[in-house]
């Protein structure tokens, strides 16, 4: 979208007589455009003189309007891109995918919440190091300086097992197919994002299947309370960033979302009630120190029971 | 000849017997359907998340998108067709298909033990069996292919979304629209309304204009179709519940209202649903409670959400 006269150099029928009329309307753009009543601007165009012409350029106007939403699919459309291009990606923990019914799907957000220490980052690293080794492209958004790329190289020799030689090969593959960003505001997170959106549309052969954010709430958190209505609409604007990026790429979105205390000393998600409508699948995290077992439970997701549970181990 | 024109050519009777067969209720699933919703009513889902508001709307859908009967099955749907506006762009297609597939599987099941009821003396071949699993696919391709989607990632998109319907919906057939989160963008928007204009004459565009013609354009869709429209909202706890709203009895709906008005005196039904305290799960299932809140009834009752869809706690 944007100023009407842009529109004037890619369609002849917009010219200038018709930019005049709608100025004196206070149409300028083509959002100014949208916020009026067609049926308005028709009758007062009868008034003028050239009324067919300004009617019909008003009608070329609303089937150019239709280009800007995404376009109408039906269901089984739908159904067969979900089926050949949203695809499960295994996170390398056995109990993990199955409770996820195969892993984290693309096109989907999926928030793992839990207190300090409940294995948040552990298992973007556990999920990174399998995508990154087996499946392509990962993009990791760092704000708290935790990723380390030892630790990476631990968890991919692992997965891959001792067959000496080759694990440096794999380990180098695995390296190169994670590209890292340390991010410290939410601006620098829109910047990020909006280049990793302009290149993945640009560049044929760039591909990502997975972008990890930990933990997002350290940078949307602070902006929020007291009144701040700005804090919230960057919040928005951040979801649905990656809900575009992970429909329309294919990319599956994994986001953390850290616990501050609430009100009578329980602990509760730093990004609470107004967040929750953002991610499609939000887990839930908790550590259990004397066993050294983690819990994984389902809060919310598309089409499973929300209540579900498992247990997993980190090595 | 004039007083051939006042005599009225049916009764009540009959004129509601061809209405409600031309335009069918529209009821949600139960135990929620105490309620019946016509053309031109505009409900309004209110909840926080979650709360299962999607899922009420998508069991309308299947509810709409299945045909009555076909070859001989009674799927008991309406046919209509329905447009999905997701604002909140979290739709699963996979949750639809799978709870139309359900549905399907349960009317022929019903339909063959009818079938065996009826003609034991007949010796069934595998033919007609084989027949009729063909069907199934044809049905189910025929429904999905009544649900209509599309997903707009600000209010602008969501704009031109309902301008182009205006525009080019035709106006055959009952249309059902429904918009997940009416109130998605409402952050953002309200933070439009700050910014300078440049011009004295130029509308100011806000939370307050968008919603103005969002539901101008709603009135428009209504006026020229049969459509009902069915939109969720996400709500959020009042912030502080301070000591004059808890004095004032204001329980019933704990929830912040943040819609502008024009909105709000839009709708003309309204149910609220929200999830129960954890204390009250049935085994592993969460449930939750719905109460109708325009027209006011003051039953509240409890539902659980289950692969097959919606139902009764009990």
């Amino acid at each position: 979208m944007g100023a009407l006269k842009y529109l004037a150099e890619e369609y002849a029928a917009i010219d200038a007589n018709f930019l005049q009329f709608c100025a004196s309307h206070g149409i300028f753009s083509v959002e100014d455009f949208l916020i009026h009543d067609v049926y308005m601007l028709v009758a007062s165009a009868d008034q003028v003189s050239n009324s067919d012409q300004l009617k019909q350029v008003i009608n070329q106007l609303l089937s150019v309007i239709e280009t800007y939403h995404q376009p109408w699919m039906n269901g089984l459309v739908l159904l067969e891109d979900r089926e050949q291009n949203k695809h499960c990606l295994s996170t390398g923990c056995n109990s993990f995918d199955v409770l996820l019914q195969g892993g984290l799907r693309e096109g989907h957000v999926t928030e793992l919440v839990g207190p300090s220490s409940s294995g948040k980052t552990q298992v973007c690293f556990q999920v990174a190091s399998n995508v990154a080794m087996k499946l392509g492209g990962v993009v990791f958004i760092d704000s708290g300086n935790s990723f380390s790329p030892t630790r990476i190289k631990q968890i991919v020799t692992r997965i891959f097992g001792s067959v000496g030689n080759q694990v440096n090969g794999i380990i180098q593959q695995a390296m190169r197919n994670i590209e890292c960003h340390a991010v410290f505001d939410i601006y620098a997170l829109l910047n990020v994002l909006h280049q990793l959106k302009s290149t993945l549309e640009s560049q044929d052969g760039y591909k990502v299947r997975l972008v990890i954010i930990d933990s997002v709430s350290s940078l949307i958190a602070p902006l929020l309370g007291g009144g701040n209505a700005q804090g919230h609409a960057l919040m928005v604007s951040v979801g649905y960033l990656l809900k575009k990026l992970a429909d329309r790429h294919n990319i599956a979105v994994v986001v953390t979302n850290h616990m501050v205390s609430g009100e009578v000393g329980n602990l509760k998600p730093a990004l609470g009630e107004s967040w929750k409508n953002i991610p499609h699948v939000r887990l839930q995290f908790s550590h259990d120190h004397a066993t050294n077992v983690y819990g994984v439970c389902i809060l919310k997701h598309p089409f499973m029971a929300s209540g579900r549970s498992a247990n997993f181990i980190i090595p | 000849m004039a007083k051939a024109w006042i005599n009225g050519d049916e009764n009540a009777k009959q004129m509601l017997s061809r209405v409600l067969k031309e335009r069918p209720l529209l009821h949600l699933p139960p135990p929620l359907h105490r309620v019946p919703l016509g053309v031109s009513n505009i409900l309004e889902i209110v909840g926080p998340s979650p709360s299962a508001k999607t899922e009420i709307l998508l069991q309308v859908a299947v509810n709409c998108i299945l045909p009555k009967n076909r070859n001989g099955v009674q799927y008991g749907g309406l046919e209509h067709s329905v447009l999905f506006l997701d604002l909140d762009c979290r739709l699963d297609i996979y949750r639809l298909s799978q709870c139309l597939k359900l549905k399907i599987t349960e009317a022929n099941r019903l339909q063959k033990t009818k079938d065996l009821q009826k003609c034991v003396v007949e010796v069934s071949d595998h033919n007609s069996s084989n027949q009729r699993e063909y069907d199934d696919t044809d049905v189910f391709s025929e429904c999905m292919g009544r649900f209509l989607y599309t997903r707009c990632y600000d209010s602008f998109e969501f704009l031109s979304a309902l301008k182009a319907l205006n525009y080019k919906l035709t106006s055959n057939g009952v249309h059902v629209l429904m918009i997940d989160n009416i109130g998605a963008f409402h952050s953002i928007d309200r933070g439009f309304s700050s910014l300078p204009q440049g011009n004295p004459s130029r509308k100011n565009i806000g939370l307050q204009s968008v919603f103005a013609t969002v539901v101008l354009e709603i009135k428009k869709l209504l006026e020229l179709r049969s459509m009902i429209v069915l939109a969720t909202k996400n709500v959020t706890n009042q912030v502080k519940s301070s000591y004059s709203t808890r004095a004032s009895g204001c329980l019933k709906n704990p929830y912040r209202e943040y819609m502008p008005l024009t909105w709000q005196s839009f709708v003309t039904h309204r149910i609220l649903v929200r999830p129960l305290d954890d204390k009250r799960r049935f085994g592993d299932q969460v449930s939750y409670s719905g109460e109708w809140l325009l027209p006011a009834l003051s039953i509240s009752v409890e539902f659980v959400v289950c692969d097959t869809g919606i139902s009764d706690s009990l």
